[in-house]
């Protein structure tokens, strides 16, 4: 355990893994700055690249720009009031007010510090729980994996962004699509319309190029200016935002703490974490009308948890191969092409990658914190690059990224149509990562479910851990239901005992 | 300008970064050997059917003027990092000095619809003058004698190059099952509970031949999405086991096997393999001649030419004999099979004629063979 520990971090300290690192930590500084251009599509962007690389190169490659997004995306949030990632809108609320009143020093100050403390918590969490992992892996069969990713689903509402009616609708079509192909049990053939490039399904890698670049792309095109058009507001008081984050460390670590355990859960992996942190920021407060006006834990809050999600985020990936989030969807790809299979084997034969990925977590947040302390003024540089320079190389990355999947042209297709099906969900308020997690929760759930009943008919519905997962399905989805009548009808009692 | 020039900077150097990530780390292409080295793919074979007379009017000189300074592409039907690319790679990293001429050799992956897209890709696009080399699934071959869909070849007319090593499938079981012999399970009360991937893979197609050759009471549970997982199914107690190439089982199970957790139960290879004296053959256990037949034509003609290496019909007669014999060379290169030994490759060449022939058996067998294994492989 401590050899695999320490093999971990020799390895991802050697030359070239090492490498690696920094040149995936210098891709996501500035995937995570650049609004819109996210954590998921630039690794979806970058997955072809490591099909040359050996693992643990990969993962430090790959997770270390993943690891930075979130924080240099929150630097974005502060500046300028656009969320640099999904995953830093949170650090809007509270974070650009303080840029607005001349705080932007402090406020960036707190959010890196606290980022860091996240990240090393996140790495400690996936390196606590790879002990727990194997007795905990036994216990899962197909039933319950099967469960888990059920569960993933009824999360989907959350990722729904406010509209859980679309949501669903968006939900049920990834899951549509996910049933494209020659089906993985009885080798029939679902919507392939004789072409065998259908026959495996929808790729996931060009989809979500095309999802999530394309959109971005025209909107940049269109507007005709710089990604962000404002300019920052004055940098000063760095030092007073790390000194507010050892202030507040306990809600700091509390806030890890939960961004790390929802991190684990599918579908609340992504973008939600910072949300409950955030809530959970304001609840521990006295004075909670300060905030929305510039908080400063309103800004430590949601960046902990969304620097600890990544930790968390790659416990069930690593171990059954159910990614709780996008950007893990993506990662997850990377396993294939580097023929690793999540699940007990990275927990044994493959111990040293596992621990690499968690020394990954924590040393490329501590370098890039540092770098960004350096780094503050010229890092907003980027984000004035006029359009016109920026749009050619990311149409470039966009179909070398989706033809490289597969090596198909077909693939260059299927980019472009999910690019023009993106499109359309932006303009008309669709929201998209539903569409992505149900495509790839879609064939989980449908393999499992072959496989439980398949073995077991109709008993399956019967083991222990298949009804403590669909226990907790039952009150995720009426508990907010139980949360809203439940004060009424108290109050009603209220009533009924005062008359 | 009202931008300033250092704003272009970390775009240029996003640019950098990404030419420097698209360098491989090891070339599939290997330097070519210094000039005036002997091609030593010239060397008699002295197994197998190459060991025959060389085809008439083979022209080692020919070949040599064409081969050399020219690229020989070799299309792997699957994914990199795959066995079927790992087996593509080591023997692309060696073949290239032992053809005469000794051209380049470059390994390009064609995954998508389990290969199929290089076989028909091959056959149909590739042109006829031996410098592409395909590699997919024989299994692709029994799709077209049972008549499955999308087959756009026909594997009669296919030249083989020949095979680095036949699978050799067994059954392999946990210890709780309570099967310690494949004859056990034949009308067993309890069924036999093994593991499959899809249709038309080893670990589908061996046990539902073997349920209906021998009558073997087993419930055959299809979908995991690899070998891996059905073994991690055996050990969670969701299943007893599966069936899939002993090359494999004797590595990835090997914890298992030493323990004595894991036992093999069976095999369904020609000759029992040496490694495993004492367990039972599929066709010792066959009672009757439909049923030798039909492990013959399901399972062990197809476990022999799962790997093939082929180049289009039509590639002159001269550079099919000289890339037979740079393939059988190659499989006996000292080099090769010390880089063989550390990836785990198994080397057992089974020589391009041979395959043909086995592929001539499988077409030519009774239409009553061939209508029983296409209820039993093709139906769900």
């Amino acid at each position: 355990m401590v050899e695999a520990a320490l093999s971990g971090l020799a390895q991802a300290l050697a030359w070239p893994a090492f490498g690696y690192m920094l040149l995936g930590i210098a891709i996501g500084f500035a995937v995570g700055i650049l609004p819109g251009l996210g954590g998921p599509t630039g690794l979806a962007l970058m997955l072809p690249f490591v099909f040359t690389m050996q693992p643990v190169e990969a993962f430090a490659f790959l997770l270390g720009m993943a690891a930075v997004t979130a924080t240099t995306g929150d630097i974005t949030s502060i500046l300028f009031g656009i969320p640099g990632e999904a995953t830093t809108a949170a650090t809007v609320v509270d974070g650009h007010p303080m840029a607005k009143r001349g705080e932007a020093g402090r406020a960036l100050g707190a959010v890196l510090a606290s980022s860091l403390v996240g990240a090393v918590f996140g790495g400690l969490v996936l390196a606590l729980a790879i002990p727990l992992m194997t007795p905990f892996v036994r216990l899962l069969g197909s039933p319950e994996l099967f469960v888990l990713t059920i569960l993933g689903l009824t999360f989907l509402a959350a990722l729904s962004g406010g509209d859980v009616k679309r949501g669903l609708v968006v939900a049920a079509l990834g899951l549509l699509l996910a049933m494209v192909g020659r089906d993985p049990q009885t080798g029939s053939q679902r919507y392939t319309f004789g072409q065998i490039y259908l026959w495996d399904g929808l790729g996931l890698v060009p989809a979500t190029i095309g999802l999530y670049a394309i959109p971005e792309l025209i909107d940049l095109a269109v507007r005709g200016t710089s990604i962000a058009g404002s300019t920052p507001s004055r940098l000063g008081g760095v030092m007073q935002g790390v000194i507010d984050t050892f202030r507040h460390w306990a809600l700091v670590l509390r806030c890890s703490a939960l961004g790390a355990l929802l991190g684990m859960i599918p579908g609340l992996g992504g973008v939600v974490g910072q949300w409950i942190a955030y809530g959970h920021a304001v609840q521990s407060s006295p004075n909670k009308e300060r905030f929305g006006k510039g908080a400063i834990e309103g800004v430590l809050g949601p960046g902990a948890a969304n620097n600890s999600k990544e930790g968390g985020n790659l416990v069930p990936t690593v171990a059954f191969g159910v990614p709780p989030s996008v950007t893990m969807a993506v990662l997850l790809g990377a396993f294939i092409i580097q023929g690793l299979t999540p699940g007990p084997d990275m927990l044994t034969k493959h111990l040293d990658i596992t621990f690499s990925m968690v020394w990954v977590l924590i040393l490329s947040n501590i370098i890039t914190v540092a770098v960004c302390f350096v780094l503050l003024r010229p890092l907003t540089q980027i984000t004035r690059v006029r359009g016109s320079f920026v749009i050619p190389v990311i149409l470039v990355l966009i179909v070398l990224g989706g033809y490289t999947a597969s090596n198909q042209f077909a693939d260059v297709w299927v980019t472009l149509a999910f690019g023009a099906l993106g499109w359309v969900m932006v303009e008309l308020g669709w929201p998209r990562p539903p569409l992505v997690l149900g495509l790839v929760l879609g064939r989980l759930a449908e393999n499992y479910l072959f496989l439980s009943v398949s073995r077991y008919e109709l008993t399956w519905l019967l083991r222990p851990g298949v009804l403590v997962g669909l226990a907790v399905m039952a009150i995720a989805i009426f508990y907010p239901l139980l949360v809203r009548r439940l004060p009424a009808a108290w109050q009603r009692l209220r009533w009924a005992d005062e008359g | 300008m009202r931008h300033s020039l250092r704003g272009y900077l970390p775009v240029l150097a996003l640019l950098v970064a990404l030419a420097l990530a698209c360098q491989p780390r090891a070339g599939p292409t290997p330097s070519p050997p210094p000039a005036g080295q002997k091609p030593t793919g010239a060397a008699p074979a002295p197994s197998g059917a190459a060991a025959q007379a060389p085809a008439a009017g083979y022209d080692e000189q020919a070949v040599a003027n064409f081969y050399r300074g020219k690229t020989i592409r070799i299309i792997v039907g699957f994914q990199a990092g795959g066995g079927f690319d790992t087996y593509s790679r080591a023997i692309g990293r060696h073949i290239g000095k032992h053809i005469p001429g000794n051209p380049n050799v470059v390994v390009d992956n064609m995954p998508g619809g389990g290969s199929l897209v290089a076989a028909n890709y091959v056959y149909n696009a590739s042109r006829p003058d031996g410098l592409t080399i395909g590699n997919w699934i024989g299994g692709l071959i029994m799709q077209q004698v049972l008549g499955g869909e999308g087959i756009e070849f026909d594997a009669r007319k296919y030249r083989f190059i020949g095979v680095p090593t036949p699978d050799n499938p067994v059954c392999a079981v946990r210890k709780e099952s309570g099967f310690r012999r494949l004859s056990e399970a034949i009308n067993a009360p309890q069924p036999l509970v093994l593991g499959g991937t899809a249709p038309g893979s080893t670990t589908d197609d061996v046990p539902r031949v073997l349920a209906a050759a021998l009558g073997v009471n087993l419930k055959l549970v299809s979908g995991y999405p690899g070998t891996a997982n059905i073994r991690q199914a055996a050990d969670n107690g969701e299943l007893h086991g599966g069936c899939w190439a002993w090359e494999s089982i004797k590595v990835t199970w090997k914890a298992g096997l030493e323990s004595g957790e894991v036992v093999v139960i069976g095999q369904v290879t020609r000759q029992k393999l040496p490694d495993l004296p004492d367990v039972e053959s599929a066709i010792d256990l066959a009672r009757t001649d439909e049923a030798r037949s039909l492990i013959q034509n399901g399972s062990l003609i197809p476990s022999r030419i799962t790997r093939p290496y082929v180049v289009h019909p039509d590639t002159p007669a001269e550079r099919v004999e000289a890339l037979r014999r740079a393939f059988l060379a190659t499989l006996r290169d000292p080099e090769f099979l010390e880089e063989a030994a550390k990836a785990n490759l198994d080397v057992d060449p089974v020589p391009g004629e041979e395959v043909e022939a086995l592929i001539r058996e499988l077409f030519d067998a009774p239409e009553s063979i061939k209508a029983r294994l296409k209820t039993i492989l093709l139906t769900s």
